[in-house]
C-alpha cells in the first residue's frame, strides 16, 4: 500500500510501531495485537507521552485495570478500567499520563484490514468518524466477552503453521468489529430490503471519501476505484444526494481541513502539506472557491472568537 | 428449511423440543449436537434427510456414527469429520456418539468460500462428502469455534447478528479447512463404470457450468452416449441429467445473487445467458421462484446509512 510521502504523521507510527516489533501477535501487516496482559511493556513505549500521532490506521484500545489519560482529536478523556475507546483513521491521538499499574491491550486494523471488513461486512465507514471516538465504558459482560475474544484471537494467531490463517485472521477481525460496533450500541438497524446497485455504488463512494479524501481529488480517481466512469459515478451521487461528485469531494476536503484548523490550530502550510496539495496557494484557492473564504479568513471568523 | 430435517432431527436429538439444541438463523444456517447426552449417546435411525441446499458439517466427538451418503456407507469414529455437500441423500443408521454440526445454507457457504478463498476440492464438489480424521487436539480447537457460534446463535435480540454469525462460521471453517490441508482424505472409490461417468461428468460440469447447459456438451466432451450421462445421474442423484445441470447452475447464481455486488443482468451475462428476460424465466422454471425474489429475501442486507458529514 502506497502512502504518502509528505504525511509524516502517519508515517512517524507506522515507523515507531513497525520497527520496533512489540505487539504480542499478528498477522502479516494485516492486523496486529499490542498488550502488556503479561509481560512489562508500557504503553508509553508504544506511544510517547505527550507526543500527538496522527493515526494511519483503526485502533481499538481498552484496559483491564490503571488510569490513562489521552487527548483524541483535542478532547482530553480519561480511561479506567473497562474503559474502551475506538480511535479511527485519520484521528490525531495523544498519550497523556498513565498510572504504573497499567493493563492495556490493543488492536491495529490496517487501513487494507479495516476496508476488507467493511466489504465483507456490508458495514460504513462513516460509524467510525472521528467525532464518535469518546472514550466508553464497557458492562461486566461485555468487558468479559471482549477479554476472552481477545485471548483467543491472540492464540489463534500463534498457529503460524494454520495454512489458512489469513482466513482466520480475516473472520476473526470481522468479529471483533461487529462486537465493537454493538457494544457501543451504535444505530445499525438493518433495512428490511436489499438496496438497489446504485445506491450500493452511492455508498461506497462515500465510504471511498472518508478514506482518500486526504490525498485524492479526482472524480477520476474514485470512478477508477469503483471500476465505473466518471459520469456515471456523478450522476449517481446527483440522484441520490442533489450534489454531484466533485462537491462531494471538495466538501469533504474542505470538511476535513477545517476539522485541523479547529483541533489543532496548525499553520496553513501544514494543513495543506497533509492534505497533499502542491502548494500553499493553491490550497488557498481550493478552498475558497468551495467556502467563499479564504482559510485564514474563515479562521478569523469562525474560530478567533475565545 | 428442509422437511425432512425438520422430523430427523427430534429423533436425533432424543427430544420433543429439538429447539433447545437446534439452534436456527433465519434458516439460513443452523447448529445442532447432542452434547448434552454424555452419558448415553445413542442415536436412533431416522427418515431420509435429502439434502439439497445445504452444507453439512458434522464432527464426531466420541463413539462412532454410521451413516449412508448417496448409497455409499460411511462409518465415523471418534475425532472424525464430515463435510458433506449439497445435494445428497443421507441415512443415519443406530449409532453412540456424541457429535456437533453445523448446517449452512449454499449460498452463505459459497458467499464464504469466495471471500475467503478455499481449499480446491471443497467448492466444486457436488453429490459427495469429505471423510477425514482429526487429531484430538484440534477437534477441541473445532469445538471451541463451535461452542462460541452456539452462544452467538442462542442470542436473538443483538444487532449486526447475522454478521456476527458469518464470521463465526469463517473462524470455524478456517480451522476446519487448515486441519484438512494437512490431514490425509479417507478416499472412497469405486469401480462402476456408471460411478466413474457420473464422477467425470461432476468435474465436467463444474468446470464448464457457466458457459454450457445442454447434455449433449458434456457428452461430447467425456465421450460417451448422453444416455449414459441421464443414466448414471438416475442412478446416482435420482434426477435426470438435464436437471442436475439446472440445479448445479442455479446453485452458482444463487451465491452470486446473494452476494448483491452484480446487478442481475451482469449475472446473466456471466452465465451466458441470450437476455435477462430469458435468465430470468430460466430461473423461475428451476427454483419456482424469479431472481429478484431471491434476492430481497436473501442477499446480503446492507445497513441503513445514516449522516456522515462532520
Amino acid at each position: 500500500m502506497k502512502r504518502n510521502p509528505t504525511n509524516r504523521y502517519i508515517d512517524d507510527t507506522m515507523a515507531r510501531i513497525g520497527n520496533t516489533v512489540r505487539y504480542t501477535a499478528s498477522f502479516e501487516k494485516y492486523v496486529a495485537l499490542y498488550d502488556n496482559l503479561y509481560s512489562r511493556t508500557r504503553l508509553s513505549d508504544l506511544y510517547a507521552p505527550d507526543k500527538t500521532y496522527l493515526m494511519g490506521d483503526f485502533t481499538c484500545l481498552w484496559l483491564q485495570q490503571g488510569e490513562v489519560v489521552i487527548t483524541i482529536n483535542g478532547k482530553s478523556q480519561t480511561m479506567e478500567r473497562k474503559s474502551i475507546v475506538i480511535i479511527p483513521m485519520q484521528t490525531a491521538f495523544k498519550v497523556q499520563q498513565v498510572s504504573p499499574d497499567t493493563r492495556f491491550a490493543f488492536i491495529r486494523y490496517s487501513e487494507e484490514a479495516i476496508i476488507q471488513s467493511i466489504k465483507d461486512l456490508g458495514l460504513y465507514m462513516n460509524r467510525f468518524l472521528p467525532g464518535r471516538s469518546d472514550v466508553t465504558e464497557l458492562s461486566i459482560e461485555g468487558f468479559k466477552e471482549i477479554s476472552t475474544l481477545y485471548d483467543d484471537f491472540r492464540q489463534g494467531l500463534a498457529h503460524k503453521e494454520l495454512k489458512y490463517l489469513n482466513l482466520y485472521a480475516r473472520s476473526f477481525c470481522d468479529y471483533i468489529l461487529v462486537f465493537l460496533l454493538n457494544a457501543f450500541n451504535i444505530d445499525t438497524k438493518i433495512k428490511g430490503k436489499a438496496i438497489s446497485r446504485q445506491e450500493n455504488v452511492y455508498r461506497q463512494f462515500i465510504d471511498l471519501l472518508n478514506i482518500y479524501a486526504n490525498r485524492e481529488r479526482e472524480v477520476q480517481f474514485y470512478a477508477d476505484k469503483l471500476n465505473i466512469s466518471p459520469k456515471y459515478l456523478s450522476t449517481v451521487t446527483q440522484t441520490y444526494s442533489g450534489k454531484n461528485a466533485s462537491e462531494w469531494i471538495a466538501e469533504y476536503v474542505v470538511g476535513l481541513a477545517i476539522e485541523m484548523m479547529r483541533e489543532k490550530r496548525c499553520k496553513i502550510q501544514d494543513i495543506s502539506t497533509n492534505l497533499n496539495f502542491p502548494t500553499q496557494s493553491f490550497f488557498g484557492r481550493y478552498f475558497k472557491r468551495t467556502t467563499g473564504l479564504s482559510p485564514k479568513q474563515y479562521t478569523l471568523k469562525h474560530f478567533d472568537k475565545d | 428449511m428442509n422437511d425432512s430435517l425438520d422430523t430427523a432431527l427430534p429423533q436425533i436429538m432424543q427430544t420433543a423440543n429439538p429447539s433447545l439444541f437446534f439452534n436456527t438463523f433465519q434458516n439460513d444456517y443452523h447448529c445442532c449436537d447432542n452434547l448434552h447426552l454424555r452419558n448415553d449417546p445413542k442415536i436412533n435411525p431416522c427418515s431420509t434427510i435429502y439434502n439439497d441446499n445445504n452444507h453439512f458439517v458434522v464432527v464426531v466427538q466420541h463413539g462412532t456414527m454410521n451413516l449412508i451418503i448417496n448409497g455409499q456407507e460411511v462409518k465415523l469414529k471418534s475425532n472424525d469429520f464430515l463435510m458433506i455437500m449439497p445435494f445428497t441423500k443421507i441415512e443415519i443408521l443406530t449409532s453412540f456418539c456424541t457429535f456437533f454440526a453445523c448446517v449452512i445454507t449454499n449460498y452463505i457457504a459459497l458467499d464464504i468460500y469466495n471471500k475467503l478463498g478455499t481449499p480446491d476440492n471443497i467448492s466444486e464438489n457436488c453429490y459427495t462428502f469429505h471423510h477425514y480424521h482429526f487429531h484430538p487436539q484440534q477437534t477441541e480447537m473445532l469445538l471451541s469455534d463451535y461452542l462460541r457460534l452456539k452462544e452467538i446463535t442462542l442470542r436473538e435480540a443483538i444487532p449486526l447478528h447475522e454478521e456476527m454469525l458469518k464470521s463465526g462460521i469463517g473462524i470455524l471453517l478456517s480451522h476446519l479447512f487448515s486441519f484438512m490441508a494437512v490431514t490425509d482424505k479417507i478416499e472412497y472409490k469405486s469401480n462402476i463404470f456408471l460411478r466413474q461417468v457420473f464422477d467425470k461428468f461432476l468435474i465436467a460440469l463444474s468446470q464448464h457450468y457457466a458457459s454450457e447447459r445442454k447434455v449433449d456438451f458434456y457428452a461430447k466432451l467425456l465421450d460417451v452416449p448422453a444416455k449414459h450421462i441421464t443414466a448414471a445421474t438416475n442412478r446416482y442423484a435420482e434426477k435426470t441429467a438435464s436437471r442436475v445441470i439446472n440445479e448445479y447452475v442455479i446453485y452458482k447464481i444463487k451465491a452470486i445473487l446473494y452476494n448483491n455486488q452484480l446487478s442481475v443482468k451482469a449475472v446473466s451475462d456471466m452465465f451466458n445467458f441470450p437476455s435477462q428476460s430469458f435468465f430470468g424465466r430460466y430461473f423461475k422454471r428451476v427454483t419456482g421462484y424469479s431472481p429478484a425474489r431471491f434476492m430481497s429475501k436473501h442477499s446480503k442486507k446492507l445497513s441503513k446509512q445514516t449522516s456522515f458529514m462532520p
